[in-house]
């Protein structure tokens, strides 16, 4: 019994070092090191190569009679089975793998190169019994097991590890070394023996089971469903490190077949776990999930995005939606400030920037509601790209001045070379930055923005390039790359820039400026309202001068002083409307007024009407009497005028013959004044009366004389127009004094008479005279002289 | 003392290595991979020269050496106070042509110095090496400062190249 498990555990332990053997390479990877000591497996190696050729060779034979036994075995192997064999092999097989182990150290230990190699002539016998009694073995096997296979198995191996630790001890005591050596080569080549006849059989086997199986595939997984699992657990319990070794080789390949046969339920079966095992992951190396889906990210966005659009719109739209709303929210508040301050100075400047500007006020609106900072200022030398100053305001995270300037310095020069030659570049955007580009001379200034500059920004710009320039030209010039042949004060002019005033900042400058141009609106709204009012005064007050001097001369010309003429000035004109009787009058306005018109740089108008209406006989007969009354001013006219029926018919005297011609036609010229009929006469009518007086009396003889007053009374009544002089005469005796006095007192006493008679004493003038009456001589009687007499004249 | 910034340039056919000896000089690395410069690429060094105890900013323009756009070189040029004019030993058409970059350099930068770097001496034998220096030697140019035979890979004599020519231009 002892002797055919010994036979068992070396045929096992062959078993294993063959396994060993069959993957040479794996070995030699792993641990190239046990290599380079000879061991039993590298020296195995030939020959097991070798035996596998004969094997092929053998195999067909085997197998028929394997066929022929085939129930046989199956029963055999069920029944071991059956018997609780999971223990009994597991634990065997470890004890194996103990002792081959423990073998193979001792071997390894004593290594002798002359160790004795299993030859191909043992192996060829070994195959050649088995061969020819298959049943043999089997039986063999089949009465091992059956007779309680544990203990027996144990027992041997607790016998042989005893014994080969006694043997251990011996030869390390007594140093037998040929004793041992003979006994290690005569167990060698035991074990070689039963390697080699096991090794045959495990085609064999395989070939069986898989006969088996594709035979009765039934029985074979009724049989072996029980055990696999329990085999497996048991396993795995002692040794779970070989376990998942040799469970490790399949398993990829495993579960691609499985996807291929059931690609869903792999999947389920993973799913629960995929939650945790990423998590654990996580744990263990926190970059690697992200590292390994990063790259496809992206991708899965956007495929996500084709399948579902909404879902992704969902998923984002708490993150995005908020934050967008929350910018949103800020920039509408201050829109909204803006529009409320619409009507303020800053709103109306802003109006009329929008105007000038061509843009919407709104696109003001927007520009100044985005708040924008100056990142950074570079001074560049123009040709060599060196940074003559840099202003950087945040000092956390400043620009690589030198890069930027040459990089700047690079794009400038071959956007001038290779787009246009003459201008220059002015600005470059990317993203929400800009730089503003501004060159003159020798160098330039590139101001990096963070949002949209107002336009003002840039002539400031200009502005302090241009002073740079006027003041520090020479040193601009002359740059070598030393700062400190700049003077500072071009830091402080660069230092301004970086505040960029909008019209948010409500600091004291800003106020200031909001106020002057409060100021600036008021004085240009006043003046608008002013300038026009004054300019209008002025004119009204001009036109009304003109308008009086005009009314002033109509009204001073006889001849339109009755026509209700009304001037007007207006628009550079002179107005005059009102109507006249004829066109001769409107020409003599017509005159009057174009005088005024010529000197007052104006046109004139003439509107008034010459209407020839049939006066009013009431206005005619007047019009006769104010000639009458006038004509009768004139020297030696006396006429009386009487009018009617359009014919005015004068009677009177008139002396000088050119004064006839004047009368005439004044009546001819008064308005429905259509015949002029004259009984005029050119000499004065005499009165032949004289009243006479003693010689040195001035006594007036009422009773001889009173009928002469009467004639005098008759002489005025007939000749209204004119008067009388009471004219005194006195003889030529006496005394020129006394003859003086008494002509005098003579026309005196007449005088009286004639009034105390009923005369107008209007009409009557008293003259004393010392000549003598015009008709008497010296000749003549004495008392013919002493006398009065009359003469008419024209008052 | 004041920094001092001057602005050098890199001169010479395309793939002759000047990318590569600015890196090796700037970042002290060697790639094998040959990367085309487009245009411009700016680097800078900050240098102590302890000679003239004065720090020196190196503002090094790495001006692309393919010949098609050989037009613009010139504007890149201008404001240059020294130049590494670049060749390859192991290509003699970009030696034969050190000498027209030396006279656009001169002819942009009448003032300017130069330093002639023939390259890649990884990659010619020891015995040709001579002849090929002696071939190309600009010592009696009077605006060559040193004719230096370099190795971008090996790191052979690059800082002296930088250093020489900066060296140079500061005790002007």
């Amino acid at each position: 019994m002892s002797e055919s498990i010994d036979n068992l555990i070396d045929l096992l332990l062959d078993l294993e070092a063959s396994n060993n053997i069959n993957k040479p390479n794996n070995k030699k990877q792993s641990s190239p090191k046990k290599q380079q000591t000879p061991s039993v497996e590298t020296l195995a190696n030939p020959t097991v190569e070798k035996a596998a050729v004969p094997l092929n060779s053998t195999e067909t034979k085997t197998l028929e009679q394997i066929e022929s036994n085939q129930e046989l075995l199956v029963a055999k192997v069920i029944e071991i089975i059956q018997d609780d064999p999971i223990e009994s092999l597991s634990s065997a097989i470890s004890n194996l793998t103990e002792e081959k182990h423990r073998n193979d150290q001792d071997f390894s230990a004593n290594s002798d190169k002359k160790a004795p190699v299993p030859s191909t002539n043992s192996e060829t016998k070994t195959l050649e019994q088995i061969e020819s009694n298959p049943e043999l073995l089997v039986a063999k096997v089949t009465e091992i097991i059956q007779d309680d296979p544990i203990k027996s198995l144990s027992s041997a191996i607790s016998n042989l590890t005893e014994e080969k630790h006694r043997n251990d001890q011996d030869f390390s005591s007594h140093s037998e070394k040929i004793v041992l050596e003979d006994w290690i080569a005569k167990k060698e080549e035991q074990l070689n023996e039963l390697a080699e006849s096991v090794n045959n059989l495990i085609p064999l086997m395989i070939e069986l089971l898989s006969v088996k199986v594709s035979d009765s595939q039934e029985l074979i997984l009724q049989t072996m469903i029980p055990v696999i699992d329990r085999a497996i657990e048991e396993r795995s319990g002692q040794d779970l490190q070989k376990m998942a070794h040799a469970i490790a080789k399949v398993l990829p390949d495993a579960i691609t077949q499985e996807i291929k046969i059931q690609p869903q339920s792999l999947g389920k079966a993973l799913a629960p776990e995929m939650a945790l095992s990423i998590e654990e992951q996580i744990r263990l190396d926190e970059d690697a999930i992200s590292c390994a889906l990063g790259s496809e990210m992206g991708k899965a966005i956007k495929a996500q995005i084709e399948l579902e659009k909404d879902a992704m719109v969902d998923a984002l739209y708490p993150v995005i939606g908020s934050t967008i709303s929350k910018y949103l929210a800020e920039e509408i508040q201050r829109i909204n400030d803006k529009v409320e301050k619409t009507l303020s100075p800053e709103g109306i400047s802003r109006k009329i920037r929008a105007k000038m500007q061509g843009v919407s006020e709104a696109e003001l609106i927007l520009q100044e509601s985005l708040v924008c900072s100056v990142r950074a200022i570079f001074l560049i030398h123009k040709d060599s790209g060196l940074v003559i100053r840099d202003i950087q305001p945040d000092q956390e995270h400043p620009l690589e001045s030198d890069m930027v300037a040459g990089m700047l310095t690079a794009i400038r020069s071959f956007a001038n070379d290779c787009i246009t030659s003459d201008s220059e570049l002015n600005e470059i955007d990317y993203g929400h930055f800009q730089i503003l580009l501004e060159a003159a001379g020798y160098c330039y200034i590139a101001v990096v923005v963070n949002g949209i500059p107002p336009q003002q920004f840039r002539d400031r710009i200009r502005e302090t390039l241009s002073t740079i320039v006027m003041k520090y030209g020479n040193y601009m010039e002359e740059y070598e790359g030393d700062p400190s042949t700049i003077p500072q004060s071009v830091n402080l002019l660069l230092k301004n820039l970086t505040i960029i005033e909008t019209d948010s900042s409500s600091d004291s400058q800003s106020s200031k400026k909001s106020f002057a141009s409060l100021l600036w609106l008021v004085g240009i709204l006043l003046s608008g309202i002013l300038i026009p009012w004054g300019i209008v005064k002025y004119r009204t007050a001009k036109a009304e001068r003109i308008t009086q001097e005009v009314a002033i001369q109509l009204d001073s010309n006889p001849e339109l002083s009755v026509y209700d003429l009304e001037p007007k000035v207006h628009k550079g004109n002179i107005i005059v409307t009102g109507k006249v009787p004829s066109d001769y009058h409107r020409n003599v306005a017509q005159e009057i007024v174009g005088n005024i018109a010529t000197s007052e740089n104006l046109n004139l108008d003439n509107q008034i009407i010459a209407v020839n209406v049939p006066p009013d006989p009431t206005v005619t007969a007047q019009e006769v009497k104010r000639a009458t009354n006038l004509l009768n001013l004139l020297k030696g006219v006396a006429i009386a005028a009487n009018y009617q029926n359009y014919i005015v018919t004068i009677t009177g005297f008139v002396l000088d013959t050119t004064s006839t011609q004047t009368v005439t036609t004044a009546f001819s010229n008064i308005p429905g004044v259509k015949q002029v009929v004259f009984t005029l006469e050119t000499e004065l009518p005499t009165l032949d009366t004289r009243i006479y007086f003693d010689s040195g009396e001035s006594e007036f003889k009422k009773i001889a004389d009173s009928s002469k007053i009467e004639s005098i009374k008759q002489f005025l009544d007939q000749y209204p127009s004119l008067n009388l002089k009471v004219i005194g005469h006195s003889d030529r005796q006496g005394s020129t004094s006394v003859n003086q006095k008494l002509a005098l007192e003579r026309a005196n006493s007449v005088y009286k008479q004639a009034i105390s008679q009923g005369v107008n004493p209007d009409r009557l003038e008293v003259i004393g005279s010392l000549q003598l009456p015009p008709d008497i001589t010296y000749e003549q009687p004495l008392h013919l002289s002493r006398c009065v007499r009359f003469e008419s004249f024209i008052p | 003392m004041s920094v001092i910034s001057k602005k050098i340039c890199l001169v010479g056919d395309f793939s002759v290595g000047k990318t590569s000896l600015i890196r090796r000089f700037i970042e002290d690395v060697f790639s094998e991979k040959y990367l085309t410069t487009i245009g411009i690429k700016v680097s800078r060094k900050l240098l102590y020269l302890k000679s003239s105890s004065q720090e020196i900013d190196l503002v090094i323009w790495d001006i692309e050496g393919n010949t098609r756009f050989k037009s613009i070189t010139p504007t890149y040029l201008k404001g240059a106070t020294g130049a590494i004019i670049v060749g390859d030993l192991s290509r003699q058409e970009t030696l034969n042509h050190l000498r027209d970059h030396i006279n656009l350099f001169l002819e942009v930068n009448p003032k300017g110095m130069a330093i002639v770097a023939l390259n890649k001496k990884d990659l010619i034998e020891e015995n040709k090496l001579k002849k090929l220096i002696q071939l190309n030697n600009f010592q009696n140019h009077s605006h060559i400062i040193n004719t230096i035979v370099t190795s971008a890979k090996d790191n052979t004599n690059v800082n002296q190249a930088f250093y020489e020519l900066a060296e140079n231009i500061i005790s002007k």
